[in-house]
């Protein structure tokens, strides 16, 4: 659905804000575009939006180059809320939509549709400033699907939700993708982004650092460590031969093994000196896999910060 | 750039404006304090207050005064009969210092209004003097000096034998008939008021339309810019679309104000039974406000997006507003000669133009190349503006935070 390829953009004062980065989105694919701030995230959104163009590399939009066209197949959520407060709901939603190239009808019939799936049914003639924070984001959120986009981006969707309302956009950021849309994800949350992506794609300093699903970023970040339940004396797992015992909290330990025996044998050598209650191996969390990396960049140069 | 884009942004524009309250305030408003302070000063200037004011006269020649007060209380008369002026002769004190102490004292006290004294040798020298707090009363000390001068003349040519009724006969004033004629033949009776306010009229009218709806712009844009909304617009459409689409929804707005106020002085017209502005003069006035406000607002949207709070705004957006108003300065010498060099040389200058042109074509409409040039003055400017404008819109529209500085833009406009 989309295509970005190598796309570099440097800003006037000579500051290269992002630099030869690709990315694809499938439709009914979730990619998750995470990095510090000022890594170049807002930029690369952007230019795929076609607010500003790159110096180079080339973006293309069902195989076809993006052109002014194609803003009316794209719906934006931006990171920064506003909204017209003075307006009423449903004169603000007929804006965007129009300007998307939607008529007026089937802008009535997204609206009531859309209001109605966020507990607002009705509200049209409310004005925005008489909402809450909540539903004021509900209405932006409208404002970027309501003309039924082909891409979605989002940045950070979730922030300043109550649990209730979190759930009820996952939901429906769930069913657009059922739908086929294909949607980019922009979030610090990484926990929340961690269950909700399909593909990850990490910027730091204008950079791609890692892309690819959580399976293929975690290959790197694997340390070989099991944790283990068991009952009785921990001194038999210290016997274990090709491990080492790294802590051991209760009776629950941290066992790191070399690579020289797989995980399935290592389980039976425990089984066989001990009783077990549980083993497991670690899994490297997003947030453990985002911390190494940029921290590494960081020791490289000392600047960056990420929240 | 397509049109159904623009069209959305200007109808947006438009839609939200005209419903809002201070735009209907303003609309209603603004005739109504413009004519407060344009006519009602004048018109109450005009009209006589009905309270019976008294001076003390000291006539030093002893016989002046009593002819001066008898015409004077003819002539000066409430509507029932009574006269407006009472006079307290001192001739009999012949200006005792104590009579002049008291005199003074009872002015200080507004019990008299003022002292005019008549010197002996009146005849000859032709000085008299007034004393009073106020001295800007001209209606009255210019009603009491030329009954003096009156008075003066007709004792003279008594003197020489010649008739006295005659002096009043001389000097009975011509009645003034005004018409003012138009090139397809009308000829309408006018009076210098109706001709001072219907130029007047016309320069405030486009005046109000460039200043608020060039501000509104300002603000629309400022707050599309702080609140964000920009993401969401420049995802929708682009820079261009916006701009124009801003310029055509707020340049309606415009029109329908102006068309409001136009409609309001037709109908004051009515009422007053006079015609302070014609109906084949609107066309063209409309034209002229509508270049007024393209003109202003070319630099309202490079100065908006440059910006980012609105007291930067309104520093800056000052002066061009100051620019707008000064026209106001010129309505009289424009009134007496519409066709005069002040006139022409402000009629080609782009900012005064459409207020100036407004003015003239009200007052005596001029030829077709002058306002064709006057135009031309004011497009070629605006496409200058606009261009330089739309550069700095595409970049300052998206920096947050920030104001553009005089280098960064100088730098835009080089960049192809």
């Amino acid at each position: 659905m989309l295509q970005v390829d190598s796309i570099s953009k440097t800003f006037s004062g000579g500051f290269k804000a992002v630099n030869s980065v690709s990315l694809s989105v499938n439709s009914g694919e979730i990619v998750g575009v995470l990095g510090p701030n000022g890594a170049g995230k807002t930029t690369t959104i952007r230019m795929i939006l076609n607010i500003i163009a790159p110096d180079q590399g080339s973006i293309r939009i069902n195989g076809k180059h993006s052109t002014e066209l194609s803003k009316d197949i794209i719906g934006y959520l931006p990171e920064e809320r506003g909204l017209y407060k003075k307006s009423t709901i449903g004169h603000t939603l007929a804006y965007f939509g129009s300007l998307k190239g939607m008529d007026e009808k089937t802008i009535k019939q997204n609206t009531g549709y859309w209001l109605e799936r966020f507990n607002l049914g009705g509200m049209e003639k409310r004005k925005v400033e008489e909402l809450s924070k909540g539903n004021q984001q509900k209405v932006q959120f409208i404002a970027a699907v309501l003309h039924n986009p082909s891409l979605l981006i989002l940045d950070e969707p979730f922030s300043g939700l109550d649990p209730i309302n979190q759930v009820l956009f996952k939901e429906a950021v769930s069913e657009l993708k059922e739908q086929g849309k294909a949607i980019i994800f922009c979030t610090h949350q990484l926990e929340s982004a961690e269950t909700f992506c399909d593909t990850f794609f990490l910027i730091n300093k204008g950079e791609r650092v890692l892309y690819g699903t959580l399976h293929d970023i975690r290959k790197d970040f694997y340390r070989n460590e099991c944790e283990v339940g068991f009952l009785g004396d921990v001194s038999y797992l210290s016997r274990i031969p090709h491990t080492t015992l790294k802590s051991v909290n209760g009776q629950t330990a941290i066992l790191e093994y070399d690579s020289t025996i797989d995980f399935s044998t290592l389980v039976k050598q425990v089984a066989d000196v001990m009783t077990l209650t549980r083993i497991a191996k670690i899994e490297p969390s997003l947030l453990h896999i985002f911390m190494s990396v940029i921290q590494g960049n960081v020791q490289k140069s000392n600047t960056g910060d990420f929240q | 750039m397509k049109l159904s884009k623009i069209y959305s942004v200007g109808y947006w524009e438009f839609t939200e404006k005209v419903r809002t309250k201070s735009f209907l305030v303003s609309l209603v408003l603004t005739p109504i304090i413009m004519i407060a302070m344009g006519v009602l000063p004048t018109l109450m200037g005009l009209k006589e207050s009905n309270e019976v004011k008294t001076f003390a006269v000291l006539d030093k020649t002893t016989q002046l005064m009593p002819v001066i007060e008898r015409s004077l209380s003819k002539k000066y008369t409430f509507d029932d009969g009574t006269p407006m002026y009472k006079f307290r002769n001192l001739a009999s004190d012949l200006g005792s210092e104590k009579a002049l102490d008291k005199v003074r004292n009872e002015i200080l006290e507004e019990e008299l209004t003022g002292l005019f004294i008549i010197p002996q040798n009146v005849f000859t020298e032709k000085k008299a003097e007034y004393y009073g707090l106020n001295v800007a009363n001209e209606r009255e000390t210019e009603r009491f000096f030329s009954m003096l001068e009156e008075t003066i003349i007709s004792l003279e040519l008594g003197k020489n034998g010649i008739d006295s009724s005659l002096c009043a006969k001389i000097n009975t004033p011509i009645d003034k008939k005004l018409v003012k004629m138009t090139p397809d033949g009308q000829e309408n009776e006018t009076e210098f008021y109706q001709q001072f306010f219907s130029g007047y009229g016309a320069i405030i009218i486009v005046m109000i339309l460039v200043i608020t709806s060039a501000q509104l712009l300002v603000r629309s844009l400022l707050e599309e810019k702080n609140n964000r909304i920009m993401e969401i617009l420049l995802s929708s459409c682009s820079p261009s679309e916006l701009m124009f689409g801003k310029l055509a929804g707020l340049g309606a707005l415009g029109v329908f104000q102006a068309i409001v106020w136009m409609g309001m002085a037709v109908i004051a017209g009515l009422g007053f039974q006079k015609e302070f502005i014609t109906l084949s003069n609107m066309p063209l006035i409309l034209l002229f406000g509508i270049s007024g406000f393209l003109l202003f607002a070319s630099l309202m949207i490079g100065i908006g997006s440059s910006v980012t709070t609105e007291q930067e705004a309104q520093n800056i957006t000052g002066y061009i507003v100051m620019l707008a108003v000064l026209p106001v300065m010129f309505i009289l010498p424009i009134s007496q000669e519409p066709s005069g060099t002040i006139a022409t040389v402000l009629s080609y200058i782009p900012f005064t133009a459409p207020m100036i042109m407004s003015c003239r074509i009200v007052l005596q409409t001029p030829p077709l190349w002058e306002i064709a040039l006057s135009l031309a003055s004011i497009y070629s400017s605006m496409i200058l503006f606009m261009f330089i404008s739309a550069k700095i819109f595409r970049v300052g529209v998206l920096a947050y935070g920030k104001r553009l500085t005089l280098p960064e833009i100088i730098k835009l406009l080089r960049e192809k």
